[in-house]
């Protein structure tokens, strides 16, 4: 018996990611440390201070999301080549403004232009990531122009929608609130789909992200 | 990225197929790095708007 409530609604959640370029294809990877997302493998929170599992409500370890994108875009101040929305499960916890996660995979990703070189680049320069068998560690910052070619790789390499959005970085590149939870509603609905052994869940909302950022973009 | 306070725990039920379905490169893929997420020993604290905290992934 736990006194942590069972949720039995998927949980997703808006965040950034760097993008690092490598022989196997672009990679994710945390603004904030030189650590990446597996390419279709749940992203997994693990603690240097021993919570088990983590994210504990009293430490600050879990894997990040926030709950609106607006918010986000906000908050993270150009921040981030990749923008997107992912589903959290696991141990959750959920803060006024967003949620730490044990496991995350993302759902949704919009590929951003090059700009300014984030902070996991600037890491990535000094400390590459390691060779886990990806042809690394010959990581680089992806720096091309034109986002389309990315764009296809990270899709086919991570299997989620990207979107290239068309719009200036004076509109945030982002949709309206209204549209940005619709978007989100749309992902954690193929989710519930995907758990009761619909596998025609994802197809379905790739098709719906595209009728929704279609009308924007 | 700054979530503000915490507010309660939950517990997802694992979500049954998270992972795209198929994989159209076909080969096992490695199980990655052994990734650690430092804990708030070496974070600065959650107000602080710059904090770029290492516990964060």
């Amino acid at each position: 018996m736990t006194s942590v409530p069972d949720l039995a609604e998927p949980v997703a959640g808006w965040r950034v990611w760097d993008l690092a370029e490598t022989r196997e294809g672009p990679l994710l990877v945390s603004p904030l440390r030189p650590v990446f997302w597996p390419p279709r493998r749940p992203m997994t929170a693990t603690c240097s201070r021993g919570c088990a599992p983590s994210p504990s409500l009293p430490c600050r370890c879990g894997l990040y999301a926030m709950d609106e994108l607006p918010r986000l875009h906000r908050e993270s101040r150009g921040q981030g080549r990749v923008v997107g929305c992912t589903a959290l499960w696991g141990r959750v916890v959920e803060h006024a403004h967003g949620f730490r996660a044990q496991f995350a995979y993302p759902l949704l990703l919009f590929l951003l232009p090059a700009g300014r070189p984030g902070v996991s680049q600037r890491l990535l320069r000094r400390r590459p990531l390691p060779d886990v068998g990806y042809g690394l560690p010959a990581a680089t910052e992806v720096s091309s122009a034109s986002p389309a070619e990315p764009a296809r790789r990270l899709k086919q390499h991570y299997g989620v929608p990207v979107v290239v959005p068309s719009g200036s970085p004076a509109d945030g590149y982002f949709p309206d609130d209204r549209l940005a939870g619709a978007v989100a509603a749309e992902a954690v609905r193929g989710l519930a789909g995907r758990r009761e052994g619909d596998h025609t869940a994802h197809a379905r909302f790739a098709d719906a992200v595209e009728d929704l950022v279609g009308r924007r973009w | 990225m700054n979530i503000d306070r915490p507010v309660r725990e939950l517990l997802v039920e694992p979500v049954v197929s998270p992972l795209p379905d198929g994989d159209p490169a076909g080969a096992p893929r490695s199980d990655g790095p052994d990734v650690r997420v430092p804990g708030p020993d070496v974070a600065r604290r959650p107000d602080d708007p710059g904090a770029a905290s290492p516990a964060r992934v």
